[in-house]
């Protein structure tokens, strides 16, 4: 994921991804928002001041996306803002070496209180595993301000559930950059340019033709 | 000119000016496809937002006690140039990916 996630440093953000293989359950990817906070105030840390504590998203794809609205219903207060790339449908979750049971890998997008995009595709794989109706159905559930987003061709290619994965490893990220980017601008930076995508009178995430049935709320 | 124009011509003088006018616009559509050929961008916050930031890049690890890594950690390799405090993202993978 590293040519997401290093394109998200190059505008300023610091990101931190447990490494290990199944994080649905949100506990681990939580910890390590919490490990930067403790790290902005050691004094001997590469970080120690230079992390905006107040401005923290949790964002995820697949296992890892239910892991991200799992965090952020678990802990509201230090996850500002959530970002899902193909968030599964809950026939999905399961008992796995990060969640005893399936329950425990079981996000519940409803109970979000705070803003959210939830981001998808038309591929293959994804109208089995995470659908634009399963997309939708959560982003209607929401009570928050919401952005739904679903991408036809990323990279020139039609995308799918692994896209946002690297070039190197078989995926075609570069067409989720622009909102996904935007959509942290927005929330964390205030960016009032990166607002235009996802609010307004015309908002540009809705008459873009590469996302075609995106909506907010 | 292109095809399609030549018969945008063509139509107007046979069939009417509605037609034409509907050819023409298909000949306008076509020949802006191309990304090269449009002067500014469609949709100018995704290509704000798409291109690549302006801070330099660098990516570390955290390890636990034992020495396992537990974390990837991609960020601005200078916390001075930015001009705000670095806003944190926490990224959750999808079943058996790793970050880097």
């Amino acid at each position: 994921m590293s040519d997401f996630l290093s394109h998200l440093a190059s505008y300023g953000f610091t990101v931190i991804a447990s490494t290990l293989p199944n994080t649905g359950s949100g506990n681990e990817i939580d910890a390590a928002a919490h490990y930067l906070v403790t790290q902005n105030g050691v004094t001997a840390s590469v970080y120690h001041g230079h992390l905006d504590t107040s401005e923290v998203a949790s964002v995820g794809t697949s296992q890892g996306a239910g892991g991200a609205v799992q965090a952020a219903t678990k802990d509201p207060t230090l996850i500002k803002t959530v970002m899902t790339f193909s968030l599964p449908n809950a026939i999905w979750a399961g008992s796995n070496p990060d969640c005893p049971t399936a329950a425990d890998c079981t996000a519940n997008p409803a109970a979000l209180t705070q803003p959210v995009f939830f981001a998808s595709t038309y591929g293959f794989w994804d109208a089995i595993i995470a659908s634009p109706a399963t997309e939708k159905a959560y982003f209607l559930s929401t009570s928050v301000h919401a952005a739904l987003g679903i991408i036809l061709t990323s990279d020139g290619k039609l995308a799918d559930h692994t896209s946002i994965q690297d070039t190197a490893d078989g995926g075609n990220p570069g067409g989720f950059f622009g909102y996904a980017t935007a959509w942290l601008e927005y929330q964390l930076r205030g960016n009032a340019t990166a607002a235009g995508a996802f609010s307004g009178p015309h908002p540009e995430l809705l008459s873009n033709i590469n996302w075609p049935g995106s909506a907010v709320k | 000119m292109t095809a399609l124009a030549i018969r945008a011509r063509r139509v107007a003088a046979s069939r009417g000016a509605r037609v034409a006018a509907a050819l023409a616009a298909a000949a306008l559509m076509a020949s802006l496809t191309g990304a090269a050929r449009q002067p500014a961008p469609l949709y100018p916050v995704q290509a704000a937002f798409a291109s690549p930031g302006p801070y330099a890049t660098t990516t570390g690890t955290v390890t636990d006690t034992s020495g396992t890594v537990i974390y990837d950690v991609f960020r601005p390799s200078d916390y001075s140039a930015l001009g705000f405090q670095s806003p944190i993202v926490t990224w959750g993978n999808g079943t058996g990916a790793s970050p880097s």
